[in-house]
This record gives structure tokens, C-alpha cells and sequence, in this order.
């Protein structure tokens, strides 16, 4: 890191035509070249860098903190989220426009594809119930409104386990899956799990 | 102050004024086959894990699965396969730098026998479950103390050997060396700080972040004085001693020593970017990792202009040809480190294959050619013989090029395309793959192929043992220590 070291400076013994006296060991002796000047330069300004960069993040401001970064990516993700909403108006949410999706058979089936791929796993392939409740009955846990089901996949029900699925399936997925889970009802699965919830007629 | 071979050097002084010495060469065999057969077992169990990655069933049982064997793989060639390397290149240059014997030669078995053991203890205690869970520091508590104990044992033979050198000053090698020894002493002690519950169950003193800042400061230098410094010191030994030159720049290498030591061991907080760590520790992190580019490329600089004027000797020594190699792709790795460990290149590589394919090129290239080309040099003047099969050598190298060229490009396009995947946003605004196992099915065909090219390294390995043991077989019976003489010094 000594500036002097840049300087190719011939030394008498040694560099670059004869190796150094004194220097040989087993045999190997070396020489004393300069080094390569790119090689120093490119020290020097990595060594120049490292204040540059600190002071720009920790001090001065000049350059984005990890947070000012995440901030900024998440305005434009949201920027982006609301162009779109505005480009393709979606759904409004509501009893009668989840149930023309319900009565739609074809709304049924590409739920029915969702739901093999994504809630199978918890709640069984025929919504029997595993880990999460038998979809197939009349007892519900959290109403059984077209809203009610559209909201528990949309927010969750996390101190139950049941993750939000609403930065996965747009709002158009979310009203096929309910479509499909209303097409369940009184399928009677064989090994159904036992009803949980209130009973509704 | 020519070493000669024979008493004859002794032609001015008195005959009484002759010191005559032996070098322990037993124990460099002894390190040279342990080197050999833990890199065939090392790399044997890392062909399996990469099996075990695309193809589930070659998880075999309670012990034998990925997660058992992954830890098994990295200790056995780091700490086994690099280990004896990085011991056989020390005690085989140690002593002709500082002619003299090794200072104790009761010393030298106790660190080879005591290592070996210690080998054998991680390949039975991580299969069955034993870990501290840091890694490249998984070993429980009672090995890690017959780590440190071995350890000491080797620095203090291998500094009372300096104490009784024959020359006067010590050679880029031996700094490098004395580097290695104590700062692994200190980061493996420092990491290991641990309070036993019981006999294979300990927790570390610190909590926390700071148990992460120090596992990292750890492992960082692992790969610093492990496999960094102690081969940069082996090269500037035997790569002069195969190109017969002179070393390039003496002053390059005092200046790239001391900055290379001074940097690295700052650099670890760049394993924690963006984790709980507090961003001032990164940013520290990412710009002593910066800094470290140039004082890496120092040592490329000085092995690779080393050869000017005996390029030509490429053509016919395959040790030369597996030195620039593993020059080469240190200096690649030392490039890429620093760029990886800047933030915006870490966001997109971190977690992913990546960083596999990054230490694999340091590892496969630098670590494991030095070694080999550091095994194929002595192994004819070790056993006093000429080497079996130099096609089957030049084989081994080709081989082993083509197998780690396809192991890394797997890895990069592979790492690329998780850290895209991972990230890509659809024109709603939602994620493109919001379900982890899609990214997982897309990368399977690039682990077939690093499988191929783990094979074929490991193919490499293979001839260079059926090479080495039809070289021993052809030794002579006796291998006496070689003997030399030189004028008595008056020693201070």
C-alpha cells in the first residue's frame, strides 16, 4: 500500500535481469520486478472506493440504505399493482357476482384445477379434509356466505394455518375456487373428516 | 550457501565445522497417501449428494441422506482432502526452506495420526446426526477440542523448526504458512466457543446475530487460511521449483501478502447481506471484499509471470499444465468473490446455486489442481522413481478440466436462473412463481449435469491413484531420508 511501491524503480541488483542476491532458497531464487502498474492503480481505487461508499450509504446519504431501496421497490411494485387494477377492472366482490361464478360450470372446473394444485394437499383431493376441515359438509367455521369463503382464502385464517392466498390467485381465481368449493357440498368423500364448525341449512 | 548433496561442500572449513542433517520425507508420504485416499472419499460422498439432489431415491435411509452426508462432504474435502495437501506441501518445503529437519519427528506423527482420527470422528459422528449445525464448523465439541489440541501440536513443531533453521531469512512460502497456523488456531477456537450440555450436544457462547457475525467471520476465513494462504504458499514453492525460474516480484509478494492478510479477514459480514445483521457490518463486509480483488490477484500475478520464458515447458509437465490451471481458476474466483459480495449482485445470487458453482471453481481448480500437480511433482522424487504413466496423468488433467468446466456452468446457469425466478414479478404485479417447487423442476437438468461433471472429476482422481500406487510399486525397498551438509553457522 506504499505509494513508492507504484514506481517502477530498477533496482540495481535483482529486477528485472538478474534475481536478487541473498535470495535463494532450496534453490529458488527471485527476481524484484516492479509491479504491474494496472495492478496497483486498480488497488488504489478499490482502496478509494471502500470511504466512498461507506460515507455515501452511512453517512451523506448519496447513495440508497437498504431500506430507502426496499421502500422505493415497493412503491413501484404498488405503482405497478395499480395501473394494472386500473387497465383490468376486476370483480366487485359480492354475494350475487360470486354466485354467477358459482352456477358457472366452467368457473367450477378451473377452480377445481387450483385447488388440486394448491389446497390438496391440507384440505384432500376431494375436499374430504386433512389438516385443514372437511369442505365437503354443512358445518362451517367461518361462515359459509360465497364472501365468507372468498375472504378466508383471501386473508387466511393464520392462527389455524391456513395461509393468504391473495398475492397468489388474482381476484377472478379466488371466485373460481369458491365456485368449486360450493360444487363440493354433499359429495360425502369416502374418510371424510368429522364436521367442525356451526352447522348451517 | 548452496545446500550440496554430499559432504564435499565442506571443502573451506574444517571438517569438524560440518553440520550434517536429514529431512523427515516418511511423514510428506504419509501426508501425500492420506491426501490421496480422503480426496477419492471426499469427493466419492459429493458424486452422491449431487446424485441425491435430482434423484430422491439415492437417499438411502436414516444416515445416508442429503442433509447428513452434504456437511460429511465439505469436512472431508476441506478439512481431510485440502488438509493433508496443505500438511504434505508444509512439511515437504519447510525443511528444505529452513534446512533442517523437522523439529520433532514424534510431533509430526502425533499431528498426522491425530488429524486422521479426527477425520474418521466426522465421518462417524455426522452421518449419525451430531452437529453444531455452523457450517464447515458442524464437528461437537469434543472433536473440536482434539482439533485445537492437534493443531497447537503442529505449531509449535512447526515454529520450533523455524527456530532451527539453517537460513537466514525466510522465504514468501513460510509467511505464508505462519499465517495459516495461527489464524486458524484463532478463528477455530474463537467459532468453536461452545458450553457442552453433554457429550455430543454443546451451545455456542454467543446468541443470536453475533453467533451468525462470528460463524461467518469463521467461515470466510476458512476459506481464507485454509484454502487460500496455505496454497498460495505451496505454489510459491513448488511452482518455481517445476518451471525452474526465479518468482517474479519479490516486492509484489511482501505487498500482496501483508494486504491479503490484513483484508480477508474482514470480509465475512458478506455471507450476511441482507439478514439480520446490522447494514453497517455489510457494507464493511462488501468493501474490505472489494479491496481484496487486487491483493488475490497479487499471488495469480506472481504464479502465472513466474512462467515467462517456460511456456514451453506446458507442452511436456503436466504438473505445470495442473498449476496454471489452478491458477487460473483462482484468479477467476478471487474475481468473482468480490463481485458477488457486492449488494445488488448478492440480491440476485444469494441463496442460490451460485455460490455452489463459486466455491466449487475455487475449490475443483485452485485447491484441487495445486494439489494434484503438487502430488504428480513429488511423487517420483518422494518414492525415488520415475512416474508410472505421464499419458495417464495428462489424461487426469484433461479430465478434470472438462469436469469442473461443466460443473460450474451448471452451477451458474442454474444459480442465474433461481435468482430470476425468485424475483420475477407478472405485469398484475403478483409473483411469476410464487410456488417454490416450480423454481426447484426447472433447475433439475443443470444437476444432471454437474452430476456428469463431478463424475468425471472424480474419474480424474481415480487414475491419479491407480498412477501413484503404480508408481509406489516400483519404488525401491528402502527409502532412507535424504542426507545433506552444510558449513557449521554460528548460530545467535
Amino acid at each position: 500500500m506504499n505509494p513508492n511501491e507504484a514506481k517502477p524503480t530498477p533496482s540495481p541488483e535483482g529486477s528485472p535481469d538478474a534475481p536478487m542476491q541473498g535470495h535463494s532458497y532450496d534453490g529458488i531464487q527471485e527476481y524484484d520486478n516492479p509491479m504491474p502498474g494496472w495492478w496497483v492503480w486498480i488497488f488504489w481505487a478499490t482502496v478509494l472506493f471502500a470511504p466512498f461508499y461507506i460515507l455515501g450509504v452511512h453517512v451523506f446519504g448519496y447513495i440508497d440504505t437498504y431500506q430507502e431501496d426496499l421502500a422505493q421497490s415497493e412503491q413501484e411494485l404498488a405503482e405497478m399493482r395499480a395501473a394494472y387494477a386500473e387497465a383490468h377492472p376486476s370483480l366487485q366482490i359480492d354475494e350475487a357476482s360470486l354466485q354467477k361464478y358459482v352456477e358457472d360450470p366452467a368457473m367450477a372446473a378451473a377452480g377445481a384445477q387450483l385447488f388440486a394444485a394448491n389446497c390438496a394437499s391440507c384440505h384432500g383431493a376431494e375436499g374430504q379434509g386433512l389438516i385443514g376441515p372437511n369442505l365437503t359438509d354443512k358445518y362451517w367455521i367461518h361462515g359459509n356466505t360465497n364472501v365468507d369463503l372468498f375472504n378466508v382464502i383471501t386473508k387466511g385464517v393464520l392462527e389455524k394455518g391456513m395461509p393468504p392466498w391473495e398475492s397468489v390467485f388474482s381476484v377472478e381465481e379466488r371466485a373460481q375456487l369458491v365456485a368449486f368449493i360450493r360444487s363440493l357440498e354433499g359429495t360425502n368423500p369416502p374418510d371424510a373428516k368429522e364436521p367442525q364448525g356451526e352447522l348451517y341449512e | 550457501m548452496e545446500t550440496k548433496a554430499t559432504p564435499s561442500a565442506a571443502t573451506r572449513p574444517a571438517p569438524s565445522a560440518v553440520d550434517v542433517f536429514t529431512y523427515d520425507e516418511k511423514i510428506v508420504r504419509m501426508f501425500v497417501l492420506a491426501t490421496a485416499i480422503w480426496g477419492f472419499v471426499g469427493m466419492l460422498v459429493g458424486v452422491l449428494i449431487a446424485l441425491q439432489l435430482p434423484f430422491w431415491p439415492a437417499n438411502l435411509g436414516e444416515y445416508l441422506t442429503f442433509g447428513r452426508l452434504r456437511p460429511l462432504h465439505t469436512n472431508a474435502v476441506i478439512f481431510a482432502f485440502a488438509g493433508n495437501s496443505i500438511f504434505a506441501a508444509i512439511y515437504y518445503s519447510t525443511q528444505r526452506l529452513c534446512k533442517t529437519r523437522m523439529f520433532s519427528d514424534a510431533m509430526s506423527r502425533i499431528h498426522f495420526w491425530g488429524w486422521q482420527a479426527i477425520i474418521v470422528a466426522a465421518a462417524i459422528t455426522l452421518p449419525m446426526g451430531f452437529t453444531t449445525s455452523k457450517e464447515y464448523a458442524e464437528l461437537e465439541w469434543p472433536v473440536d477440542v482434539a482439533i485445537a489440541v492437534v493443531w497447537v501440536i503442529f505449531a509449535v513443531n512447526f515454529f520450533m523448526t523455524l527456530k532451527q533453521r539453517r537460513e537466514k531469512h525466510m522465504y514468501v512460502a513460510i509467511w505464508f504458512y505462519i499465517a495459516t497456523i495461527i489464524t486458524v488456531a484463532v478463528l477455530h477456537i474463537g467459532n468453536s466457543l461452545a458450553i457442552p450440555v453433554s457429550l455430543f450436544k454443546s451451545y455456542p457462547i454467543y446468541a443470536g446475530v453475533q453467533d451468525a457475525m462470528v460463524q461467518w467471520w469463521y467461515g470466510h476465513n476458512a476459506v481464507a487460511f485454509f484454502l487460500t494462504t496455505p496454497f498460495l504458499g505451496l505454489m510459491y514453492y513448488f511452482l518455481p521449483k517445476a518451471a525452474e525460474r526465479p518468482v517474479f516480484s519479490y516486492r509484489l509478494s511482501i505487498v500482496h501478502f501483508w494486504s491479503l492478510v490484513f483484508i480477508y479477514i474482514w470480509a465475512g459480514p458478506h455471507h450476511l447481506n441482507y439478514t439480520a445483521l446490522p447494514e453497517w457490518a455489510t457494507t464493511l463486509g462488501m468493501t474490505f471484499s472489494v479491496m481484496l480483488w487486487m491483493p488475490s490477484w497479487g499471488g495469480m500475478i506472481n504464479g502465472l509471470f513466474t512462467l515467462r520464458g517456460a511456456w514451453h515447458k506446458l507442452r511436456d509437465s503436466v504438473v505445470l499444465k495442473m498449476f496454471v490451471i489452478g491458477i487460473t481458476f483462482y484468479g477467476m474466483s478471487t474475481f468473482e468473490g468480490p463481485m458477488l459480495s457486492v449488494k445488488s449482485v448478492n440480491a440476485l445470487s444469494h441463496y442460490t446455486d451460485w455460490t455452489i458453482g463459486h466455491v466449487h471453481a475455487g475449490a475443483l481448480g485452485w485447491n484441487g489442481f495445486m494439489t494434484f500437480g503438487m502430488i504428480y511433482w513429488l511423487l517420483p522424487r518422494l518414492w525415488r522413481t520415475k512416474l508410472w504413466s505421464q499419458r495417464l496423468a495428462t489424461t487426469h488433467f484433461w479430465i478434470g478440466t472438462i469436469g469442473m468446466l461443466l460443473y460450474v456452468m451448471a452451477m451458474y446457469s442454474s444459480g442465474v436462473t433461481q435468482g430470476l425466478m425468485w424475483r420475477a414479478f407478472d405485469e398484475a404485479g403478483r409473483l411469476l412463481y410464487p410456488d417454490f417447487m416450480e423454481t426447484v423442476v426447472q433447475i433439475v437438468p443443470m444437476y444432471w449435469v454437474r452430476l456428469i461433471g463431478g463424475t468425471l472429476y472424480l474419474t480424474g482422481v481415480i487414475l491419479m491413484g491407480i498412477n501413484m500406487y503404480q508408481t509406489i510399486k516400483s519404488a525401491p525397498k528402502e527409502l532412507p531420508d535424504p542426507s545433506f551438509a552444510v558449513p557449521k553457522v554460528a548460530t545467535a
